[in-house]
């Protein structure tokens, strides 16, 4: 017998109110301090409604239900190429960080055509800094090379 | 005389300020991006608005917002196109028009049912905005006399009817609300000073940015959801071969329809959690009910069309009523409209009517030349439109990315935000494979702080009695109203079941 897909989700979001809950047990009141409402009582009520829906979602879940196919693979390397990204742009500064990104997260998302994707990766990187930089003067990442 | 004289004056103020060239630019680009982001599926007003926040921030308020109004406006008109073209509706609110519209282009009526989505928008965008202006003032009158007893109502009526109705699963869209008001607890407690959830990491002191926020769960949870749901980005070929116009009879077809789904949408519209969504489908009942042909409907009737892209469209004005006069948003859009204006630092509100006039009235006057500038570039140029259909999608995909990380980053300059971003983006992804909708967790970030701090004023001058919430009249009123959000479908569900 399996576990119906929103039953399991239940399980997980019970665990995380439970947890919000506790961490909001552990919020200090101040004493001497006049409130009628200290700083523990709106997370308490936000805590309990978590759990509440959480449980009630187990609850109502039925056996029917199914999950949309997700292709795990596809969305892990592009999750991770997202990170490494976020990583570079903190090493190598905007522009390196950037270009080389959009050419791997496009092939990784489906696209099968490099000399289309190299030069659409450049101009958007070019385009970006363009609107960033020089019409906006917002600063980019430098890295630590930069 | 004198309310209409005040009118006036109001207007004048407001063309004004929309009508300068700059402000006119803005307008533009706004409509011109809100069609182009309609077009393109996966692209909605939500995340686009969310993603150019950061971009915004030095900006004059009311140039940003003029923006804002044309992409919101814009994507109401651009979704129609591939929905009527190919049956690939680019925005939710579209989707009841692909029923007709695409039927109608298989019969070679294609032009027809752009047309009259066209048109049916300009006609509905243009008198929800005139509802707007005399609506929101009215509610604004109305509002002054409201205290934080009244606002805490209303707040937890907009954050309940959004929850309730986003979702399948009532429990999934409670969750998500309270997911939303969680994550707005983080920081220091402004009243006591107290760290809330902080878990000793310095950059969460300030509690999370709600464009941090907004952009995390829309834009780059939609990234990752469309990298693991589709392989190979599908480039249909559309393709229209009928002219762009209405003959005398879908004319005589259409007019009715138009005002039918304009009243529908601009109602539904006004109600916290309905929507553009809800408006269409609304009024494609509508249509149907009162058709004397309710056979024809599926097969290319073009009431099908012109009632619900006439309610997408009013609904988008209704929705900027509570926002504007009331500073409480009921949608996906709003909230992030809602979010711009803290990040201005401005509480939308009967206060703001009376102290940035100029804003809120170039706002609505920029709205009636958006639905201008709408219908007259989207009938010459739908062929254009519909080439972006061609622009691949895994580029662009990527390019939110991008978009996403360096809007954070300028925020404040740190990574620390950009890695918020990525954690809520893979949250946005596990909540959507799972049905959890995401706009009730946005509505709670942005209005969570708020609901606490009119929760503890009012618990402050009743001296700790929560029955104030009661005894007060029109706060009961609108607790009752909740209760009623709440109960009322389920009691309906009860008898279908039984």
């Amino acid at each position: 017998m399996v576990m119906p897909p929103d039953r399991r989700l239940a399980a997980v979001l019970i665990v995380g109110s439970g947890a919000y809950l506790l961490g909001a047990f552990q919020i200090s009141v101040p004493e001497g301090q006049y409130a009628a409402v200290g700083p523990q009582l709106f997370p308490l009520l936000i805590g309990l409604g978590l759990l509440t829906s959480a449980v009630y979602m187990g609850v109502s879940a039925t056996a029917e239900a199914r999950l949309p196919a997700v292709q795990w693979g596809v969305a892990a390397s592009s999750a991770l190429a997202f990170l490494a990204y976020i990583a570079a742009l903190g090493l190598v500064g905007y522009l390196p960080a950037t270009a080389g990104f959009l050419v791997l997260e496009s092939r990784l998302l489906g696209s099968r055509d490099w000399a289309r994707d190299l030069t659409v990766s450049v101009a958007i990187t070019a385009s970006v800094y363009g609107v960033f930089r020089v019409l906006l003067g917002l600063s980019l990442p430098s890295g630590l090379l930069g | 005389m004198g309310a209409l004289a005040q009118l006036g004056d109001n207007l004048a103020l407001g063309f004004g300020a929309a009508l300068a060239p700059l402000n006119l630019l803005l307008g533009l680009v706004g409509v011109t991006l809100g069609t182009a982001i309609g077009v393109l599926p996966g692209i909605g007003p939500a995340l686009t608005i969310s993603l150019l926040l950061p971009l915004t921030f030095g900006m004059d308020p009311a140039g940003a917002f003029i923006l804002f109004g044309g992409i919101y406006y814009g994507a109401m008109y651009g979704g129609s196109t591939t929905s009527i073209l190919v049956r690939m509706p680019g925005e939710a609110s579209s989707v009841m028009t692909a029923l007709d519209g695409y039927e109608m282009t298989r019969q070679g009526r294609g032009g027809a049912a752009l047309a009259t989505a066209a048109i049916g928008s300009f006609v509905a965008g243009t008198f929800a905005t005139v509802m707007l202006m005399l609506t929101a003032p009215a509610l604004v009158e109305l509002a002054l006399g409201f205290g934080p007893t009244e606002y805490f109502a209303l707040m937890v009526l907009a954050l309940t009817a959004l929850g309730g109705m986003t979702s399948g699963a009532p429990a999934k869209g409670a969750f998500a609300t309270f997911l939303g008001l969680a994550i707005g607890t983080i920081g220091i407690d402004l009243q006591t000073g107290q760290a809330r959830f902080t878990f000793g990491v310095p950059g969460l002191l300030g509690g999370l940015n709600v464009v941090v926020v907004t952009v995390g769960l829309f834009a780059v949870g939609e990234v990752f959801w469309h990298a693991a749901t589709h392989r190979v980005s599908r480039e249909t070929p559309a393709r229209l071969d009928a002219p762009v116009r209405l003959t005398a009879d879908d004319w005589r077809r259409s007019v009715p329809a138009w005002c039918r789904g304009t009243l529908v949408g601009f109602f539904t519209g006004v109600l916290p959690g309905a929507g553009a969504t809800v408006a269409s489908f609304l009024a494609y009942a509508v249509e149907r009910r009162v058709s004397k042909t309710p056979a024809a409907f599926g097969h290319g009737a073009i009431e099908g069309v012109a009632g619900p892209e006439a309610a997408n469209n009013a609904s988008a004005g209704g929705s900027l009523v509570p926002l504007l006069a009331l500073g409480i948003p009921g949608s996906g859009t709003t909230a992030v409209m809602l979010a711009a204006f803290q990040m201005y630092g401005l509480q939308p509100g009967p206060l703001l009517f009376s102290q940035e006039s100029g804003l809120i009235w170039g706002l609505i006057a920029s709205l009636y030349v958006s639905n201008v500038l709408l219908l007259v570039l989207n009938l010459p140029l739908i062929r254009l439109w519909v080439r972006l259909l061609h622009v691949p999608r895994s580029l662009l995909f990527a390019a939110v990315l991008v978009f996403a990380t360096l809007g954070v980053y300028s925020l404040n300059n740190n990574l620390f935000d950009v890695a918020v971003v990525y954690v809520l983006g893979v949250l946005a992804f596990f909540m959507r494979r799972h049905g959890v909708p995401l706009a009730p967790t946005v509505l709670g970030v942005v209005l969570g702080p708020l609901l606490e701090q009119h929760f503890r004023r009012a618990m402050a001058i009743s001296g700790g009695d929560p029955g104030v919430f009661l005894t007060r009249p029109v706060s009961a009123a609108i607790l009752a109203l909740t209760v009623a959000v709440v109960l009322v479908p389920m009691l309906v569900r009860a008898r279908g079941a039984r």
